[in-house]
């Protein structure tokens, strides 16, 4: 059926009109003002046609329309909107800079346009403006660019403080993050307390949850894109700020006089371990040792642009972060002195060479060179010295990760006001490190050495990918997205091949009310083999192979979407999404065990589907949203759970959300969160049961717990409340905020995790007696925060 | 205005902050336990080469408690086959009024478990489904030498240990699994002794069920000589007359049966850890039978 769909849908695309005789183009760039930073997703219309586009994620736009006067509009949120009057004869290029409204929180739109939720075609997409995202509390006051995604409908956090996101029943492995158009395949800092996207850096971020356009591919679940801001084309500037987690500093400026190229350097350093080092270093002396222990993460993005003409722009951004655990204690002054050395480290590198070339007014291209690598590395060391025996000692070293190379070309045609046509291909070498353990082990009282590695070869494959997608605008009220997208997998001597029909529509029953719908098939050719629960850094990246089939997933969305009033936005979505092959350690198993990795998983299926409700408010001194999601999400193994169908972790009946941050003053905003979700679902043993074990002496007994069906027990359910409140004052030439809050405000007891345990419990007579008890434990109480900062 | 409302603002923050130390981390929840059938629980070895002994129990609800009364199955028919050959039935060893042994019925095989030896246990008991299990005997490991090392490492607790190098020549090709355990016996009497704690950083080696026993793998020196370093307490060698060291040869599916179950001990009160399912060997049922094939290494000084 996906195959006729396809062919379909590549005929029409095909035979698209061209037109072109008594039109022209008018194409350019829209900017900030101010610091001549590139808009993403303004909007250029012009009212009396009823035409209009969004500009790319360069900011380029293009608009074929008949030649004669015009008045050309162009908004963004946050921005006053400007009207040009031209006369059009020819193709003309014309750059837009948009200045930003004076108060800070206020969102302005002038004039009709198609940034309006009834009139896109897309559904299931969310664009976050990262001042919103700044304004969100935050667990210690560290703005994260992924716990605020956790508020939208449709996307669950995992545990208490977590910041991996499950959108639509899915888990993160599915979950395409592109840096500046380069995936990101590990988005945790400590453990995934944070994420890895310092926000300063950030200047745009929209995530898909379905109704994938075609040039998007490779993942089951979602799309998140953060991009980078480029830096200030016209005046040097920055930021500095200090909290309880870190210490961040941002510069940003031209190279130059002339405007045409810019930079910016962000970075941010946990601090508590250079804190504590002095005091650690006196408890190892103290206990006869040197050496110390402690823990830090770190991140660094830096992006250089250049415009070589209206034509040629070539963007260069890199990003590198790191988290790193250490212990060293070697034991001084005894006969045998003992050494014990541990390190954990793991982290990113990510590269992306972009190049936009503007054929003509009409044709735009993206060319994107990236690299990317994921490495985890651990070592451990014990070792005994003495004068008589030498050194005897034993380690063990565990690495794995994945590296990418890619290269990809993404075109933007626009032959018509009616169509817009995007197509690209891409290729990405992956190389995987499966997991690799380095064994060292001597005795030289013995003459013994003994030195292994064990571990799966690297494995390397390549992923292709082509598509071709159309925004066609049928009539006034109907208009689709349909596209093709197909990949292809090289892995070992096997080929997959997936061809992947998306379409996605809506129809505008009035001006401000329209009802959409969406279809897409996805393929993953790498997924993540993961423990449920927390973003470990052993969690490890592997291709598909022979034996390890690709995951696939189909996805259909119904929903309707109105514009009420001066602000307000809802829309409904109801969805329906099937998994096939998904990946899970079989019982028992875990990351660091000798052989091979394809033995330690089994594949099965899931199926998600619910409801979400999406109310927000994007305009005035007060704005926000209110979101709520009802849903099911199944995972069935042949393998797990005896071959029944269990819930997955994360199956959340409800989920609730309500932002809201409201401008006090000019200068001051005071925000809060609210959340409420269903309590995961986690297993608990259904039984008891007696056992013996051989010991030496012959036998010993003991009761123990009896695990027979997974995710069986439901958790409470979860409600926090966080709030906050930032001060801003303007210093002259630097601003400075204030930024105070809580995170869990009213307290609540939150599940963290379940336990069962035993009690004696004394009766009204006197007497005593056991009496069986779940307990529950809670990770967070209220937790203040408070952060400096300022800019320049 | 502004002082006021941010002076408010941290003294609310500060209260709250305060109030919220106490008692956060634990709450007992009211809730119905999960329903549970209960089924035969088979656990089953042998204690030497021609004694087995059977713990024959049935599993209980979550909830109710650990009464010995509730587990047994006292009066069960727990027959016996060797290589699909009926022996007989296994004797109840002591009743509901006296529990004697660490479990509660036996065989004494007239002929001593061989190598290859196919093991069959059939249990029935009233109102429950019936219940079987197989194992076999594995081959006797195959070690060149056992040598005491008095200053063996520190722990990370602090104490000095001595070492055992354990030599190991591997049959390449053929994945082996074997148990180490330690007595320390005053009197050169294994039967009189207690047995020893064990550890190893080695990563061939991992925590059995039983606290004080190792693991081990063959994964990761197929086919090499290998010395395997335990470690142990230095005072039963400095003091004792004898310390035995026993590897035992185990079966794949007793080594899984054996780690799972360490797993799901060590990572009950692991939060990010998922449960531990235990693999079950037993057809109708749930539990285990595993057949040990050892050598015994008297340590001299």
């Amino acid at each position: 059926m996906y195959y006729k769909l396809s062919i379909a849908l590549l005929t029409l695309v095909l035979a698209l009109p061209l037109y072109g005789q008594d039109k022209v183009s008018i194409s350019g760039y829209v900017t900030d003002q101010e610091n001549g930073e590139a808009l993403i997703g303004a909007n250029v219309y012009i009212e009396a046609l009823n035409a209009g586009t969004i500009t790319n994620t360069f900011g380029y736009y293009s608009l074929t329309i008949p030649k004669g006067r015009h008045d050309l509009g162009a908004s963004y949120i946050g921005y006053t909107g400007t009207a040009t009057t031209i006369d059009l004869m020819a193709d003309t290029v014309l750059n837009v800079a948009l200045s930003s409204t004076v108060e800070l929180a206020v969102v302005e739109i002038t004039a009709a346009s198609s940034s309006r939720i009834a009139e896109r075609t897309e559904m299931s997409t969310v664009e976050v403006p990262i001042k919103q995202i700044k304004n969100i509390p935050a667990l210690l006051g560290e703005t994260d660019v992924l716990k605020a995604l956790q508020l939208l409908p449709g996307v669950q956090s995992g545990g208490e403080g977590q910041s991996g996101l499950y959108v639509r029943g899915g888990s993160p492995d599915q979950n395409l993050i592109l840096l500046d158009g380069v995936p990101v395949y590990n988005a945790n800092h400590l453990f995934g307390f944070f994420s890895v996207f310092n926000a300063d850096a950030i200047k745009d971020v929209k995530l898909i949850k379905g109704g994938f356009p075609a040039r998007y591919g490779g993942r089951l679940s979602s799309v998140l894109e953060i991009n980078m801001k480029e830096g200030n084309k016209k005046d040097f500037g920055g930021s500095a700020s200090t909290g309880l987690v870190s210490t961040k500093l941002m510069l940003e400026g031209p190279i130059g006089k002339s405007e045409k190229t810019s930079f910016i350097v962000s970075g941010r350093r946990t601090y508590i371990d250079l804190l504590l080092r002095p005091i650690i270093q006196r408890e190892f002396r103290n206990s006869g040792s040197e050496g110390g222990t402690g823990y830090y993460f770190y991140d660094v993005n830096a992006k250089v642009n250049h415009t070589f003409s209206d034509r040629d722009r070539l963007y260069l951004s890199v990003y590198g972060g790191e988290d790193k655990f250490y212990l060293e204690d070697r034991e001084t002054g005894q006969a045998f002195n003992d050494i014990t050395e541990s390190r954990l480290g793991w982290g990113n590198q990510t590269a992306a060479l972009r190049w936009n070339h503007v054929f003509s007014p009409r044709l735009f291209l993206n060319t994107t060179a990236t690299y990317s690598r994921y490495a985890l590395d651990t070592r451990n060391y014990f070792g005994t010295e003495s004068v008589s025996e030498g050194l005897e000692d034993i380690s063990l070293s565990y690495i794995s990760g994945i590296d990418d190379i890619a290269l990809k070309f993404d075109f933007d045609y626009v032959p018509s006001p009616d169509h817009f046509i995007r197509f690209g291909l891409s290729g990405i070498r992956h190389d995987f490190e499966p997991g690799q353990f380095d064994l060292e082990q001597n005795i030289p009282a013995d003459s013994y050495q003994f030195k292994t590695t064990i571990g799966q070869d690297d494995i390397s494959a390549v992923e292709l990918a082509a598509y071709v997608e159309d925004d066609y605008k049928i009539n006034d009220q109907l208009k689709v997205n349909a596209g093709l997208h197909l990949s292809g997998f090289a892995v070992e001597g096997k080929f997959y091949a997936s061809l992947q029909p998306r379409i996605s529509g809506r129809y505008l029953l009035t001006d401000d009310l329209s009802v959409k719908g969406s279809f897409a098939t996805m393929r993953q050719y790498i997924q993540l083999l993961a423990f449920e629960g927390i973003g470990l850094p052993t969690d490890l990246w592997l291709p598909t192979t022979e034996r390890v089939k690709p995951q696939d997933s189909w996805q259909a969305a119904i929903g309707a979407a109105q514009n009420i009033g001066d602000g307000y936005e809802i829309s409904v979505e109801a969805y329906y999404k099937e998994m096939t092959n998904l990946i899970a350690y079989k019982d028992g198993s875990g990351l660091f065990e000798f052989g091979d990795w394809q033995d330690r998983v089994t594949q099965g299926d899931g199926t998600s589907y619910g409801l979400e409700v999406f109310v927000q408010k994007k305009r005035g001194r007060f704005t926000g949203w209110v979101g709520y999601t009802l849903s099911w999400s199944n995972r069935q193994f042949d393998d797990l759970n005896s071959g029944e169908e269990f819930p997955f972790r994360y199956d959340r009946r409800h989920d609730i959300s309500v932002v809201s941050s409201f401008t006090v003053r000019k200068d001051n905003t005071l925000s809060f969160t609210w959340v409420y979700g269903t309590g995961n679902a986690i297993t608990l043993p259904t039984g008891r049961v007696g056992i013996q074990y051989p010991n030496a002496r012959g036998v010993w007994s003991t009761t123990t717990d009896l695990f027979d069906e997974r995710n069986n027990f439901r958790m409470n359910a979860y409600h926090r409340m966080d709030i906050g409140y930032n001060m801003f004052k303007d210093k002259g030439k630097w601003t400075r905020t204030w930024s105070v809050g809580a995170y869990n405000a009213y307290n609540r007891k939150n599940p963290f995790f379940i336990f069962s345990e035993v009690d004696r419990v004394t009766l009204p007579d006197g007497s005593s007696q056991d009496q069986f008890a779940l307990k529950q434990a809670s990770l967070f109480p209220i937790i203040p925060y408070v952060t400096y900062s300022v800019t320049f | 205005m502004k002082s006021i409302i941010r002076t408010t603002l941290l003294a609310v923050l500060t209260t709250l902050a305060l109030s919220s130390c106490e008692d956060f981390f634990e709450t007992t929840i009211d809730i119905p336990p999960p329903e549970h059938e209960p089924q035969i629980v088979v656990s089953a070895f042998n204690q030497s080469p021609t004694l087995i002994t059977a713990l024959i129990t049935q599993s209980i609800g979550i909830d109710e408690l650990s009464s010995s009364d509730a587990f047994f199955l006292w009066g069960a028919t727990v027959d016996v086959y060797r290589n699909d050959e009926y022996l007989q039935a296994m004797e109840q060893v002591g009743d509901e009024n006296q529990f004697v042994e660490q479990y509660n019925y036996e065989i004494e095989l007239d002929e001593a478990l061989a190598t290859g030896d196919v093991i069959r246990l059939e249990i029935s008991y009233p109102d429950l489904p019936d219940a079987s299990v197989t194992t076999i005997m594995p081959p006797a490991p195959t070690i060149v030498s056992v040598d005491y090392e008095e200053n063996g490492g520190v722990t990370p607790d602090g104490r000095e240990v001595g070492a055992l190098d354990i030599r190991f020549v591997d049959e390449a090709g053929i994945a082996a699994f074997y148990e180490v355990a330690a007595i320390d016996s005053n009197d050169d009497q294994i039967n009189n002794g207690y047995q020893m704690y064990l550890e190893s950083t080695d990563p061939s080696a991992s925590r059995s069920l039983e606290w004080n026993s190792l693991l081990i793998s063959d994964i990761s020196f197929d086919g090499l000589d290998k010395i395997v370093r335990v470690q142990a307490d230095q005072l039963p060698f400095k003091q004792s007359g004898s310390v035995f060291l026993i590897v035992s040869s185990i079966t794949e599916d007793h080594y899984n049966y054996s780690k799972a179950y360490r797993q799901q001990f060590d990572t009950g009160d692991n939060p990010f850890a998922s449960p531990v399912q235990i693999p079950t060997v037993v057809q109708g049922g749930f539990g285990f039978f595993g057949l040990m094939n050892p050598v015994l290494f008297e340590i001299e000084f």
